[in-house]
């Protein structure tokens, strides 16, 4: 019974973070669809910002959450004004965002081998706080727990801004209907930009912690982080960032209970939930009602 | 009369031929030796295998600072070229590129890329076009056959063979109760199958033997499930960004294990150590390999301390094992050109047959069996013991090789 209560907390603290790693992708279909392959590629650049932050300036990499959020916002409206107009008057601009993301995800991954090297980076664990904490009498590394709770802070920023901003409103709206919202009043370029600056400052921020949950990175470590953020995104609902929440407690959940019982088939059983919320409700578990919304 | 005239011409040609055959089959000497290679810039094998494809480099230069390699067959020096492309850590890619080298480049010899992934492709590859591969650290037990006589392993034993003196310390020393994880594919497979087999010959089972993904990059809750079944060694095989996480994990966990085994710090330790820091490693055992473990009789190639001063100075950078085995590689390929007589592929791999077990070289001697696969080797086991000044790595089992005596349990 400890084994499960130890897999099922991890597994709870890990979603957590795994929501965190897939919203930013999420909210930049649901506002543009378009498919940003490159979303590993900025966690990736988002966790060498803090080993930088570490590694060369020696403080806490929590400081490179504000720097990172400026700098991933300027990122974010330069990427979409550099490609996002230009792909919306296209015939197909979810197929060829596809295309012109999986380019950049392969520019990013090359730039970041001249500026890292192929070696793998670490930040201590203990940079987040010595040893574990008890919950539910199981021992759960502290550096686990800090990094689950600035996930679910950064989230419930999402979530106030969604819900509760005027422009939050204007999100959703075009979330619903691009024409519709424009028909209003609404400035969808404006508005997207803003969204595509903020999708890739959660996903540099996803970066920052993940050395603390997912252990060393290295250049090339985009390409799975996006594999798994589409897994989490599909399973929550895609084109809806509060449904990526219960999507990523969901894999982590998974993923945690196969590692304690069934090590060897870990990276099988999220991808077969996977399959199996896709046959039986295509729009993701949370698909309708926040679509709508 | 036309019937005899034209049988006649047919007859002359005939015979014109058979003076000129041993001719023609002695080709002229190619200009340069083209060795074909690959490496990975980037993907979960990148920092092994740069290090390898430095070493093999490094030899390229320093031979044809001397004006190239002797081939016995041209009875003269020629210049080394390696032609080499980055697959990117991916054995599509790898099939493709080893494909081009072979059919394209026409290179002369081919060096298998690092580890048993990368070379797995290649082995298949170098057999139909019948090209002697050179394989560095390609250790799978399954690429080896008898049939195939285009692969030579040139620096280590079969994976399989790797754990059998971690299997004889742990039985000598009566830990019984050992937990094996490993990662799931040849090279680290091969090893797990043969320690369980060796201890389950001793009657010891092991408490907990699981297979983890290779892309496992956290190990905490694995961990803890094998700290409940309460083991005295905890045995990870895996590649280096599996131990650097199990490391990690196994620090922050807390959790305490009388001897943990982990494979790459044996290897790469400055990289292991940067990414895991001293404290991780102390008291935890390993594999001891050059640069850690030297080898004094070295009879071919430059010994370890004039290689590792050559290689930094030339470089700047620092030597690990799979510098020394991709340099080992270069120096087996020198020896089988100046020894065979003749610039055929069959022909090297009989050059080779005929100095193995007679040429000792920085990694120890050097000695296949019919099927390619290096036997001269083999991996103690090591431990990392502090000092005042950081880590020393101490050979702790066979006895008679021994720096030192393993600290057991671990403090």
């Amino acid at each position: 019974m400890e084994l499960f209560f130890y897999a099922l907390i991890s597994g709870v603290l890990f979603g957590i973070f795994f929501a965190l790693v897939g919203i930013g992708l999420n909210l930049i279909f649901g506002v543009m669809r378009m498919v940003n392959l490159a979303h590993g590629d900025f966690i990736m650049l988002g966790a060498f910002g803090a080993w930088l932050i570490f590694n060369k300036l020696d403080i806490n990499p929590l400081w490179s959450i504000p720097i990172e959020i400026v700098v991933f916002m300027i990122v974010g409206f330069f990427v979409y004004y550099a490609f996002v107009p230009r792909l919306s008057k296209s015939k197909d601009p979810e197929m060829l965002s596809f295309i012109l993301f999986f380019g950049v995800a392969q520019v990013i991954e090359a730039l970041a081998i001249f500026a890292f090297g192929n070696n793998q980076k670490s930040i201590p664990f203990s940079t987040l706080g010595q040893g574990s904490v008890t919950i539910l009498s199981q021992p759960i590394p502290f550096a686990w727990l800090i990094s689950a709770i600035i996930s679910l802070i950064i989230i419930g920023f999402i979530y106030y801004y969604l819900y509760h901003t005027r422009m939050g409103y204007a999100t959703r709206a075009i979330m619903s209907s691009q024409e519709e919202a424009a028909s209003v009043g609404i400035s969808v370029s404006k508005i997207s930009a803003f969204a595509m600056g903020i999708g890739l400052s959660l996903a540099a921020l996803a970066g920052v912690l993940a050395p603390f949950m997912i252990g060393s990175i290295d250049p090339s470590i985009g390409s799975s982080l996006t594999t798994m953020s589409f897994a989490i995104v599909v399973i929550g609902s895609l084109g809806n960032p509060i449904g990526t929440i219960l999507g990523g407690i969901i894999y982590g959940i998974a993923m945690m209970f196969m590692q304690t019982y069934l090590a060897s088939w870990t990276n099988l059983v999220p991808y077969v939930i996977l399959i199996l919320i896709l046959l039986v409700k295509p729009a993701g578990l949370l698909g309708k009602k926040v679509r709508n919304a | 009369m036309r019937w005899f005239k034209n049988v006649t011409l047919v007859l002359l040609a005939f015979v014109v031929g058979i003076i000129l055959l041993p001719f023609q089959a002695k080709a002229a000497a190619p200009k340069q030796i083209l060795i074909g290679t690959l490496y990975a810039s980037s993907g979960p094998f990148a920092t092994s295998s740069t290090s390898q494809y430095h070493g093999l480099e490094f030899w390229a230069n320093q031979v044809n600072k001397q004006g190239g390699v002797y081939v016995a067959a041209f009875k003269k020096k020629i210049p080394v070229k390696l032609i080499a492309y980055d697959d990117q850590s991916s054995t599509t890619l790898a099939a493709t590129l080893y494909n081009q080298l072979i059919t394209r480049d026409k290179v002369n010899l081919l060096v298998a890329d690092f580890g048993s992934v990368l070379t797995s492709v290649a082995v298949p590859i170098a057999q139909e076009h019948k090209i002697l591969l050179f394989d560095p650290t390609g250790t799978s037990a399954k690429f080896f056959s008898p049939k195939n006589p285009y692969l030579v392993l040139t620096s280590l034993p079969t994976s399989g063979v790797w754990p059998t003196v971690l299997a004889d310390f742990l039985i000598t020393h009566k830990i019984n109760k050992v937990a094996v994880i490993y990662s799931a594919n040849d090279f680290n497979q091969s090893q797990a199958e043969t320690l369980k087999a060796k201890l389950e010959a001793a009657k010891i089972k092991p408490v907990y033997y699981h297979a983890v993904p290779t892309d496992t990059s956290n190990y905490t809750v694995l961990i803890r499930t094998i700290q409940a079944t309460h083991p005295e060694a905890l045995i990870e095989f895996g590649y280096p960004p599996n131990d650097i996480a199990f490391l990690q994990n196994l620090q922050a966990s807390g959790a305490k294990f009388n001897m943990v085994f982990t494979i790459f710090p044996g290897q790469q330790l400055a990289l292991i150590e940067k990414n895991v820091g001293t404290k991780a490693l102390e008291y935890t055992y390993t594999y001891p390999t050059p640069p850690l473990l030297v080898y004094n009789k070295v009879n071919y190639g430059m010994p370890m301390s004039e290689f590792e001063k050559a290689y930094t100075q030339e470089t700047k950078r620092p030597v690990d094992f799979l510098t020394v085995a991709g340099y080992n590689a270069g120096l087996i390929i020198e020896k089988s050109l100046s020894t065979s007589k003749e610039f055929n592929q069959l022909a090297f791999r009989n050059a080779i047959n005929s100095f193995s077990g007679k040429i000792f070289t920085l990694n120890g001697l050097f000695k296949i069996n019919n099927e390619g696969a290096q036997i001269g080797e083999f991996l103690p086991v090591g431990q990392f013991q502090p000092t005042k000044t950081g880590l020393a790595l101490h050979v702790v089992y066979p006895m008679n090789i021994a720096t030192g005596k393993p600290i057991y349990p671990a403090p």
